[in-house]
């Protein structure tokens, strides 16, 4: 600051205001107008974050019976108004079920509670099955396993049709035949009950149940994507932490890095499509980088400018998206929309900063600085547009990477321009950058813990 | 500047009286910042209430040991720089042919008693306003609120090299524009 930016700031001083009620009657209509307006914010977002909870919800219990872990519930519902007939199978028919798992096996095998089930498969004279035979799994879940064929033709409903696993032998929690379905929708349901709500309940209660139980086997079955033949819808609940990373987003070489944790419930058609919904918290701390200005000229004097920053900064966002997938495989990509509302920035940044100024042959001056300077916070709301890929890389893991746009509209920054005295020329524009406003763009690499 | 704690207190729970009353002992200091950085006294008075408002909603985070007109004129200037970045994209880039002339005078030589003797406050605050939006802007923050210039760079999302081109050009204008308005002041006079 030199004496004319002081004898300014003293001249400027010197304004004289009166005060008149007009003016308190000005700002009290902007407050309550203010008021009115922020209420409505509130209780907007307030709405968002419910609807996007009811929308879950609703998407959640709404495809839970078509879910691998509750088959049973359509195909019992079905037929609950017909008479259960235990003489319906012939012991040739019955006897061609393949039964249990390698899994299911070893099971029965080692621990007693299953070596006593009552509900192991018998005949109907009481004895055991061939269900209880050692099986060839090459050929399981596939219409050419012999032992799979109907031995007669059997025309099932159409809602056990479009849920029909290609032979997939499911366990649902009983161990039990009744679950079974092949690749013709036929099932030999003789049971009337619906087992979905039991399967919920036993979903919600599973942290505190025997770790080692056949849910966890039935889960594992429902998430096995290596199996192509799986023709399905299933809905699952994820645990999501991401790291983002926002390049360029404090000038040049700076960066931001944060994370964020939330839900996800996410619900695949058939293996082919799916819709994802994640509620969370999005943090992010401070910028980080170098920023180089280059040695410029202006007028007469040369100046060098160099410097760091790091600037410490927490930003916290409550984010809401709903994203529209496609699946290849093991990959989705995905695509869709984000609601960030931005709850507040406090904090303080630290830099250096090392300036020098030349004519051609004596330096004129030399200015470092260094320091913490507060900030204030800022409260804004931001709609994003987002692309990404994801992987399941093994039952309840998914990796992914993630963009995000903010399309809240270019701003052109400034139009300086410079003038070099040596060359005699100036260069028009030389600083123009197009900048998106504060939040542009960002990266994010995020992990997914399936809870079911 | 001093404000009894009893008012901060009322206005803290939204007493209107107490508002008023804060209301009244901030508006002469206060409004000189938004006149500074206004275009003219209407968008001066908008800035004033905005910045107001934010002021009152924000009196409960203020830390007891900072002065309360220090931190009324910060969280004012900081509410005016973000209604400028919120609206700027819709301004006009203001910046004049003249802003490419070449500045051959240095202007080495500014006399400031003479200076105070010829120009009246408001006159200043006109060439002030006179200036491209952004380059006055600049030029007030560092001018006025001593703020660095990698502190400008960061709430304007500029960088510093143009931080300083601005603050020079704003000084090289003004300067400029007082000595035509010194000459034309001597002419009338004589």
């Amino acid at each position: 600051m030199n004496k004319f930016d002081r004898w300014i700031r003293e001249k400027t001083d010197q304004q004289k205001f009166t005060y008149q009620a007009e003016h308190w009657d000005s700002f009290a209509s902007y407050m309550a107008q203010k008021d009115k307006l922020n209420l409505w914010k509130l209780t907007g977002l307030l709405l968002l974050l419910l609807v996007s909870l009811g929308i879950g919800v609703v998407i959640l219990l709404g495809l839970y019976p078509f879910s691998g872990n509750a088959t049973d519930s359509i195909a019992a519902s079905s037929h609950e108004n017909e008479a259960i007939e235990f003489t319906a199978f012939d012991l040739p028919e019955y006897s061609a079920y393949a039964g249990p798992t390698a899994g299911q096996n070893t099971l029965r095998e080692n621990i007693p509670l299953f070596k006593n089930n009552a509900k192991q498969p018998k005949d109907l004279n009481g004895n055991l099955t061939q269900a209880d035979l050692p099986y060839d799994f090459s050929s399981r879940g596939t219409v050419d396993d012999p032992a799979y064929r109907p031995q007669r033709e059997v025309t099932p409903p159409e809602d056990m049709r479009r849920q029909s696993n290609e032979g997939e032998f499911e366990i649902d929690g009983n161990l039990n035949r009744d679950s079974y379905k092949n690749s013709f929708g036929e099932t030999s349901s003789l049971k009337g009950e619906s087992l979905a709500g039991i399967n919920l309940l036993k979903s919600l209660l599973k942290p505190l149940s025997n770790p080692i139980s056949i849910q966890d086997f039935s889960v594992d079955n429902q998430f096995s994507f290596r199996n192509s033949s799986e023709n399905k819808t299933t809905h699952y609940y994820s645990l999501l932490a991401s790291g983002i990373f926002k390049p360029g987003s404090a000038g040049d070489g700076h960066f931001i890095l944060g994370g964020s944790v939330g839900g996800e419930i996410t619900v695949e058609f058939n293996r082919n499509w799916s819709i994802s919904s994640e509620l969370g918290l999005m943090w992010r701390r401070g910028t980080f980088g170098v920023q180089m200005d280059h040695p410029h000229l202006i007028y007469d004097f040369e100046k060098t400018t160099s410097g760091y920053q790091l600037l410490p900064q927490s930003t916290v966002y409550a984010q809401a998206h709903l994203h529209l997938g496609k699946i290849y495989g093991p990959w989705t990509v995905y695509g869709g929309a984000s609601l960030n509302y931005l709850l507040g920035v406090r904090g303080e940044l630290w830099s250096y900063e090392y300036n020098r100024e030349t004519n051609p042959s004596t330096v004129v001056s030399e200015e470092q600085s260094e320091g913490w300077i507060g900030r204030e916070g800022i409260k804004t709301t931001a709609f994003s547009l987002n692309l990404g890929v994801s992987c399941r890389v093994a039952t309840r893991w998914t990796i992914g990477l993630s963009s995000a746009f903010y399309p809240s509209g270019l701003i052109d920054e400034n139009h300086a321009s410079e003038y070099d005295l040596n060359s005699n020329t100036y260069s028009e524009n030389n600083n123009d950058r197009w900048e998106l406003v504060e939040n542009k763009f960002h990266l994010s690499i995020n992990l997914k813990y399936h809870l079911q | 500047m001093y404000i009894e704690q009893e008012i901060l207190d009322g206005c803290m729970s939204g007493d209107k009286r107490a508002q008023r009353a804060l209301h009244k002992a901030c508006f002469p200091f206060l409004m000189k910042v938004c006149r500074l950085y206004s275009r003219d006294d209407q968008e001066a008075m908008s800035f004033f209430n905005g910045g107001f408002y934010k002021i009152l909603k924000g009196l409960k985070r203020k830390k007891k040991n900072i002065p309360y007109h220090l931190w009324a004129r910060k969280v004012m200037v900081n509410s005016i720089i973000d209604d400028y970045r919120k609206h700027k994209k819709y301004r006009k880039n203001e910046i004049a042919v003249e802003d490419f002339l070449v500045y051959e005078n240095t202007h080495t030589n500014f006399d400031s008693d003479l200076a105070d003797l010829i120009f009246e406050a408001d006159e200043i605050i006109e060439m002030i306003r006179e200036l491209p939006e952004m380059t006055a802007k600049v030029f007030m923050l560092f001018a006025l609120e001593e703020i660095k210039y990698s502190e400008i760079a960061d709430k304007l999302n500029i960088t510093e090299s143009t931080v300083r081109w601005h603050v020079s050009t704003a000084r090289k204008k003004l300067m400029d524009r007082m000595e035509v308005a010194s000459s034309k002041k001597k002419v009338a006079h004589e």
